[in-house]
Parts: structure tokens; sequence; C-alpha cells
């Protein structure tokens, strides 16, 4: 095989293809290092690390032995900018935490190098994990792999246009409303958010704790949920970790695939409603059944979202505060300098906004108003999904509301941004797992994501659905 | 004008656990600057909280001690504010559900002061400062230790009453085994808020809240300052203002704390990192199994059960080392006021003045000696001397009363010849015997002590009876 | 809505620069107007999330995985200690 085409090679060709010595570990990861600097000018790839070569040549070096290696042996895992791997930088493309270097690793980063990985390079992010495009960043705005003028989406835009261009076969991101869903929309790659709690978020810089997620984006579902379950599991690290089965398959036959009553008229009023409704049709035909199934106070989710998180993140990044690992103000000379001056130049402006937005709800006087009643919103919306899904495998909407929209397009008007979360950030606020996988090209040509909401723990549902429609409809 | 005092209470505890409470770093006093910490007690990105199990433990355990009653749904949430001494700027502690809700303490005079709730939290870090030039120095070795918070309602009205509280307080957790309380060490801290309205009032004043209070001592002063000088302030018509106050007890006075020129807000939210935790009726039932009984309750069953003056019971219960080495003594050797006697008269001013002392004496030999002047075997005065050489020597009493010659024991042939004459020279004790042992052996007993001056062993005596009669 | 921002600032340590902060209240307003449908939503007061059983939860064991420098990227530091200016207590 020539070696121009490990980047139409799925994750399990690769480690199978270095496993039984078909491939050197290190020949692959030049590969993909020497693209990343080809393809630089898309600012997906931050940085490739220093020792992938290194850590490649061992892991040949092993299997030429005869040891055994783990199910990744080899492999380059690109993971995300909040994302911690000892010893090597992590800055949540913030100003803030430009020099940080990483003292420990995160439980993902220990899972995936115990498989023999290669943590092969760090992905471009809105700061902190806020926003809809990575273009909150320090290291400039991250391009879409199929129209340059055009946004990458985000927060983990970096890790889906990797993905997408072939500079890495699988990226870690993480997903808090739609940061994995959106951008894999927009690249044509297959994201999930699993169910809260199926990945350890011990090591990664959290945004808002109780919607955090990390997950891989892969170019087949097959990979998303190969490499899903190595990174899945209960962990002593995390007290909201859960176990999760992943070795049993699903044995339905036949699925029933739920439409939310109260997205209909949404749905129907985007410009790619008609793709929607042939993959519908489509659906049908491959004899999926379809029911008409209500979560009655969905489209409150975004309010919810939009109190929740910022509380939540408010209170999380309150620690950055230039005493401990972030730059201090050079200008300071009190400690309420060192505090408002670091975190004011520290902090971009969209963190520096939902700061101020968690503050204002949880603050006294609001608190009941907006806090405790997006919190007992949250508790309800679980139950109206609960009772959806006795009725249905999956709920079926479009992961975004149009295609990848024009870099500067929304980053001036916060609210505009906030609104490409609307059909994401349910599943998070429920905690409910949900797929998006490529199904169609909108009318500038670009991609867009079909999303499959699920249960709590039925991820496996959801890749099988997934899969018989893929095959039916979309091929990568 | 006379005035009410209104007193509350917000004491602080910390756990004896062996980690942190919300990650396994070591729980210890005085090691090097943050050599004890970890990304989580540091507030490192990314790091995640982990409860400690015997900490919540320990807290349902004081709740215990005071009567309170114990949630089964407690949650754990967020304090918000920033300070250096605290890594994550918010102090993870409890609001809406704490572990222990309720509770109180009757003092002496019957007067109950209740509690309001106990929870759990975290104490912060240790800031040293320096110097303008070199600055404040952050050390979080003490961050993330785990912390009771006791807070009481607004019961007290004089320094008398919170002291005694204090008292009960620091000797009930220690006695539990749920702190150490050592002042010194800032293991247990007070919080005072006080205040005054004008007697007979049902309005309350303005509080003020006085923190740094270091010792029972400095406790009482700053109670009496603050009193005083609140009186002052209104007696001249003018207003306490609602503040922070800073005991220094060098000077004997307290200092109002810079007023924060906005209010405080702390935004607390249950913490998601935390879950929830649920305690079982079954984990309360274990968990006051484990409980040693308390001083309280130790007074109450040496009156009753052991039939102690109120005197010696409230001695004896004085330390739970003194109770313990009084209960295990009673085990061995079924004598209580005796046992209460020598520990209160002979034992404890061999340890006078000392804070952590143990008897020179195991509670087996102390009671061989007791048993020894019981059983008339040696009188009080020898026992003593018994009781010294023990002490000097290590050596069991039998063994030393033999070498110094303290029991002149009359043997065992003596004793024999003594019945056999007895026998041959009485018939009719014989006749006796045989009809009903019971009613001439004390009769025997007595010849034999009679002829050895009472320096024969009775026990031994009884059983050579049998052997003759 | 008006909204306090110096209080604000104040709960969240920062400052937004005198030039932005009309453009900051404008955005920040739009999005609690949308948020505010929320509060007229008649939800029942009391939540209560799942939770863990007391015997589930960590044994009290010292345990040092990997020791971990948690001075490295200290911006300022001294005799073990990080530094910040006086404190002025």
């Amino acid at each position: 095989m020539m070696k121009a085409e490990f980047d139409k090679m799925t994750v399990r060709e690769l480690a199978k293809g270095i496993k039984s010595q078909k491939y050197k570990s290190e020949e692959i990861v030049r590969f993909f290092a020497e693209k990343c600097e080809k393809f630089a000018k898309f600012n997906a790839i931050i940085e490739v690390f220093d020792d992938v070569f290194e850590k490649a040549r061992s892991i040949d070096e092993k299997i030429a032995r005869g040891e055994k290696v783990g199910k990744l042996a080899g492999v380059p895992v690109a993971i995300k900018d909040n994302i911690l791997c000892k010893g090597k930088k992590m800055s949540c493309a913030s100003k803030f935490m430009k020099d940080f270097v990483a003292p420990f690793s995160s439980t993902i980063v220990n899972k995936l190098e115990s498989e023999d990985a290669i943590i092969f390079a760090r992905t471009n992010m809105d700061e902190f994990a806020m926003g809809g495009s990575t273009e909150n960043t320090i290291y400039g705005p991250c391009k879409n792999a199929f129209d340059e003028s055009r946004v990458a989406g985000g927060s983990s835009g970096g890790s889906a246009v990797a993905v997408a261009l072939g500079l890495c076969p699988v990226a870690i991101g993480t997903d808090t409303g739609g940061s994995i869903r959106q951008p894999s929309s927009f690249n044509g790659v297959v994201g999930i958010k699993p169910t809260y709690g199926t990945v350890s978020r011990y090591g990664i810089v959290a945004f808002a704790s109780s919607t955090d997620q990390a997950s891989p984006i892969t170019r087949t579902i097959a990979d998303s949920e190969f490499v899903l379950s190595i990174l899945a599991g209960k962990d002593e690290h995390d007290m909201t970790t859960i176990d999760s089965d992943f070795e049993k398959a699903s044995t339905k036959k036949k699925y029933i695939i739920g439409l939310c009553k109260e997205l209909a008229e949404k749905i129907k009023s985007l410009p790619e409603y008609p793709h929607f409704k042939a993959a519908v049709e489509k659906m049908k035909q491959e004899s999926f059944d379809f029911v008409e199934v209500s979560v009655p106070h969905i489209l409150n989710s975004l309010a919810c979202y939009y109190i929740l998180t910022p509380a939540e993140a408010a209170s999380n990044l309150a620690r950055f505060d230039g005493v401990k690992y972030t730059s201090r103000s050079a200008s300071a000379r009190t400690l309420e300098e060192v505090f408002v001056k670091s975190r004011s130049e520290g902090f971009g402006k969209e963190v520096q906004r939902r700061i101020m937005l968690g503050n204002f709800v949880l603050s006294s006087g609001y608190f009941d108003a907006y806090y405790k009643k997006a919190k007992a919103l949250q508790q309800l919306l679980k139950k109206e999904f609960a009772a959806a899904f006795e009725k249905c495998d999956c709920i079926l909407t479009p992961t975004t509301p149009g295609e990848a929209f024009e870099i500067g397009g929304k980053i001036k008007d916060p609210l505009s941004m906030y609104l490409e979360d609307l059909f994401t950030v349910p599943a998070s606020i429920s905690g409910i797992p949900a797929l998006s996988v490529p199904y169609a090209k909108g009318e500038h040509g670009l991609p867009l994501g079909l999303q499959f909401m699920g249960s709590a723990g039925s991820e496996k549902v959801l890749y099988d659905i997934a899969k018989k429609f893929e095959g039916g409809c979309y091929g990568i | 004008m006379e005035y009410d005092v209104v007193i509350g209470l917000e004491i602080h505890a910390e756990l004896k656990t062996k980690t942190k409470v919300f990650c396994s770093c070591k729980n210890e006093f005085g090691a090097k600057p943050n050599a004890n910490t970890c990304p989580v007690c540091t507030g490192m990105p990314g790091a995640l909280p982990i409860i400690n199990r015997h900490a919540v433990e320990l807290c349902i355990k004081a709740g215990l001690c005071f009567g309170c009653s114990i949630s089964e749904y407690a949650v754990m949430e967020r304090k918000n504010y920033f300070y250096p001494d605290l890594a994550k700027a918010y102090q993870i502690s409890q609001m809406v559900h704490p572990i222990c809700i309720g509770g109180g303490i009757e003092l002496k005079s019957g007067k109950l002061m209740r509690l309001n709730r106990i929870h759990l939290e975290e104490d912060a870090g240790k800031l040293t400062h320096i110097s303008r030039a070199v600055g404040t120095l952050v050390d979080y070795n003490r961050g993330g230790t785990p912390l009771i918070e006791i807070v009481t309602e607004p019961d007290f009205s004089t320094a008398e009453e919170v002291d005694e509280f204090l008292k009960r307080v620091r000797e009930s957790l220690i006695y539990a085994g749920i702190a150490d309380c050592k002042m010194e060490e800032g293991g247990m801290r007070c919080d005072v808020n006080l205040s005054l309205k004008p007697k007979g009032s049902q309005v309350l004043g303005t509080r003020t809240e006085m923190k740094n209070l270091n010792s029972f001592k400095s406790v009482t002063r700053a109670i009496e300052y603050e009193i005083k000088r609140q009186e002052e302030i209104l007696d001249e018509g003018g207003k306490i203002i609602q503040e922070t106050r800073k005991w220094d007890d060098a000077k004997g006075k307290n200092l109002s704390m810079r007023t924060k020129e906005q209010a405080q807000d702390y935004r607390y939210f249950p913490d998601p990192d935390i879950l929830p935790i649920s305690i079982s009726k079954s984990d309360v039932e274990r968990i006051k199994e484990e409980m040693p009984m308390l001083p309280e309750d130790r007074r109450k069953r040496y009156v009753e059960e052991f039939g102690l003056p109120e005197y010696d019971a409230a001695i004896l219960t004085s330390s739970k080392y003194v109770s313990d080495y009084f209960e295990k003594c009673v085990k061995i050797f079924d004598s209580p006021k005796k046992i209460s006697n020598w520990i209160m008269v002979d034992l404890l001013k061999l340890v006078k003045e000392q804070e952590d002392f143990v008897f020179p004496i195991s509670e087996e030999d102390l009671c061989e000696i007791i048993k020894m002047v019981e059983e008339k075997i040696i009188n009080k005065t020898v026992g003593l001397q018994l009781l010294d050489a023990v002490i000097k020597t290590g050596k069991k009493p039998s063994v030393l009363a033999k070498e110094m010659n303290l029991i002149v024991t009359i043997s065992e042939k003596q004793i024999l010849l003594l019945l056999q004459k007895l026998k041959s020279e009485n018939a009719k004790v014989s006749e006796d015997y045989a009809k009903e042992p019971q009613k001439v052996v004390g009769f025997i007993v007595g010849y034999v002590m009679k002829n050895t001056a009472g320096k024969a062993n009775a026990e031994l005596v009884k059983s050579l009876i049998q052997k003759v009669f | 809505m008006k909204v306090d921002l110096k209080h604000l600032e104040y709960l969240s340590k920062l400052k937004i620069e005198d030039g932005e902060k009309e453009k900051f209240e404008a955005d920040f307003v739009k999005i609690l107007d949308f948020v505010d449908e929320i509060t007229k939503l008649d939800l029942p007061e009391e939540y209560k999330a799942k939770a863990v059983p007391l015997s589930e939860l960590r044994a009290d064991e010292v345990q040092i995985v990997e020791p971990c420098d948690t001075l490295l990227n200290a911006p300022k530091k001294k005799d073990g200690c990080f530094v910040t200016p006086l404190v002025v207590e």
C-alpha cells in the first residue's frame, strides 16, 4: 500500500497494520506530522508533540520483539487543548494559560497510553471550550475543512477539522453543549456526546462540570465506537463516572425512531429541511418505524443551558487567579490587582462574558429565579426525555440549524452564536447520549450532520441505528 | 441601661482522618510547605474532589454526640470567594443539606444550648505574611483537610455558659475520637457572634462576629471585652456596626477587620463534581455502635450502676483515659468504690499537672494490690509501699510482696497441723462438719486465724478443711 | 433588565474596559432577556439529584499514585510556597 493512504484508513485498520508489522508506527506518525505541517494554515493543530517519533519507534520495537501491545498500539491520537498530558503544554487556547505545562495526566490520556496509543498533537479550540466556531482562540481561527472562509465550528473545531483533513485518524474533543457534535457536523465527521459520566473528566479542564464529556471524533461510526469503548469506564478520580457496557451489541432487529413534536416547526423552517425530510423518507424505506414523541420543555433547554453552564463555569474558572499556574499581570502590585488584572488580561471576551453571566445567575437576589429554576427544569427535562424514550429508540434531529457559517459572521453577536446550539443542548442538559453523523451536503456544498439522541446508556443502540442508516444513505 | 447578651457560636474542629477530605494526601500537621499537596488540594485545572468516607462518618459521629438528627441526603456545596489560601477560589462546604441538623447540649444549670447544625467542610491553606518586599507565602498542606463546623443557636448569655459549652464539646469530640481539638495548633477554633438588646426586649440587636480566639481563656476574655465595648457604644447612643472583629490576645482587645466595601455574596450552589450522599439508617446504627460511651453517659452509669458519689464520677470521667482505666479495673476486680478511691487518691496525685499522662501501673497490677488489701493479706500502708515498689521496679505485686517479705505466709503444713489439732481435740466439730459443713467452716477458719494472728490465707484454709475433715 | 455591572465585576474579579462597557452591557442584557423565559415557567421547587450511598465513598487511606510538582507552573514561588504580594489583613 502507498504510504499516502494512511489518511484514508480507519483507526482499526491502522492499529491492525501496525500490530501485524505491515506498517511501522513511526512511518505513520511521520506521515501525519508532515501532513499537519502542510495544512498548518487551517489552524487545526496547535502543536505536534516532539516525542512522537521516539514513542512510535519504541512501540515498533516492542512489536518487533513480539511483546504484547495495546489495542491502539502505535496509532496517533490528537487531543483537544484542554486535556492534560503530563509534561506537555496545555493552554485551553487562552493567553492566560499559554505557558502551562501539565503536571499530571488526565484519565483519558492514561487510558489511551495504556493501550499504547501515541498522544500525537493538541488541537485548536474556543478558549476554555466556550464558543461554537473556534474563533475565540489565541492560535487564530480554525478553518472549515471544506471551505477556508467558513468556521470549523466549536469548541472542538481543531479536533473535527484535523480528522476531516486527515491530519490524524482520531482526535479527542470535549462536548458541553454541542462542542463535539456541531464541529463534527460542519466538517463531515462522526462525533458523539456520550451519556454523562461515561468518560472520566479527571484531567480535563472543566467548563461546566455537570455537562462536560470527552469523546472521540472519527471518520467512521465503527471507529467512534471502538475508541469510545477505550475511553469509557468508572474512574476513582471522578465521582460522577458510571460503568458502561460497550461489549454487548444491540440485538434489536427493528428500531423505532422518534420525531420530536415540539421541534417540528423549527426543523421545517430550516434551509436544510429538504435533506432532513429525505433522510427520514429513506429511513422509512429502510424499514425503520417512525413515531411522534413529545418533550414538552425541549425548547427551553437553551435558556436552561445558558444559565447552568455559565454558573458552573464562573466557579470552575475562579481558580485561574494569577497565583498558582496562570500568568500574572506584570503590572499587578497588590493582591487585588493580581486577581483582577491577571484575569482581565488573561481571559478573552467570551470567557469573561460567561463568568459574569454565571455570577449574575448565582448572585443573591437572582439565584432562585435563575439558577434554581434552571436546575428544576433540568430535572424535568430528564423525566420528559425518559418518557419519550418509552416510545422510541432514538430521537432524530439535524445536528445544527445549518451549514458552517462564515468566519467573523456571528462572533460579534454572542446570542446568535448561542442559538447555534439549539439541537445539541437538550442532550447535554439531560445527560443523554447523542451521536452526530454526516448525512448530506447543504446549499453551499458543506456537510450536514444528523443527530441521534438516545436514552442514558444507549450508545450501542445509537451506533447500531446510525450504522444501518449510514450504510443506506451516506458513505464516507 | 441594662442589656441582655445574645451569643451564638461557630466552632470549627479538625477531623482525625488519615487523609484529606477530597484527596488522598496525608492529613498531618507540621510537614514541609506544600509537601502534602496534589492536583486536587491545590485546585489544579482538571482535578476533581473525591470525598473521604471517614470524614463523613466522623461528622455523623459528632452529630450523634450532641443529639442531632442525621440527614438521609447530604449535599456538598461551593462557597465562592477569592482568597489566596483557597486554592479553587471556592470552599467546599454545606449549606442547604448539612449532614447533621439540630441537637444540643444541656449545661449543668439545666439550660439547653441548641445546635443549629453540624456540617462538613474543607480547611484553607496557610498564609505567612513576610514583608512588602517578599510578599505572602502560600502553603496548601492544610488546604483540603477536613473540618466540621458546629453552629449553635444564639442561646448563650454569658461567657461562663460559653466556656462550659466549649469544654463539653471539646471533651466529647476527643472522647469519641472525632478530633484532637488541639487549640494551639488551630485544631479547634471558635467564632463568637454577639449582640446586645435592651433587657427584656424581643428585638435582636446588631451583632458582631469575633475571630482568632485560640484558647478557652481568650474566648472568655473576648466575650467580656465585647460586651463592655458594645455596652459603652449603646449607652452613648451609638450604633453597633455589623462587622468581623479580630481578637488580639496580647493587647486584650479586638479590632475591626477592614470592612469590605462590597457585601459578601458567597453564591453557594451544589458542587457538581460531588454526588449527594445518601446516609441510611443502618449506616447511622453502625456508626453508633462504634461510639464509646460519652462522658455524660459514663458519669450517669458510675453513679447509678456503680453507686459512686457524683464527685468521684466527675473526676473519673474527666478524661477518656482515666475512665477507660477505671472501667478496665472494675472488670478485673468488681469493687468500683475501692478502685475509685485508689485512682483518685493515690494514682492521680502521681500524674498531677501532666497533660497527656499515663498511669505508671497497669490495671492488672493495681487490682492485684487492691485485692491483697481487701482480703487483708496486707494492710493499706503496706499496699502503698507495694504500689511504690511496683512502679519503681515494674515487677508483679505478688512477686514483690514475697521478695520484700511484706506477707508473713503461714505455710500449708502449719495450717494442717492446726487443723489436725482441732480435729483431735474437738470431736463435735467433725460431727457437725459431716452433717452441715457450711455451718462450721466459719468457725474453723476463725480458729486458724486466731492461732496465726490472721496471717493465714483464708482460701487455703478452706481447701485444707475439706482434706482434713 | 438592569445589570449592576460593578457588582458583577467585583464578584468575578474582572474589569471590563471603559470603552467596552456599553457593548458588553448591551450583549449581556440581550442574553439575559433570552434566558428570562425560564423565570416564567411553573416548575417544582425541590430537586434532588441522584445520591451515592455512604458505603461507596473513598476509604480513608493515604495514596500517592504519582508524585506531582504542584508548584510547576507557579508564576512566583519561594521556599516551596506560592507567593503573592503582601496580604494586608
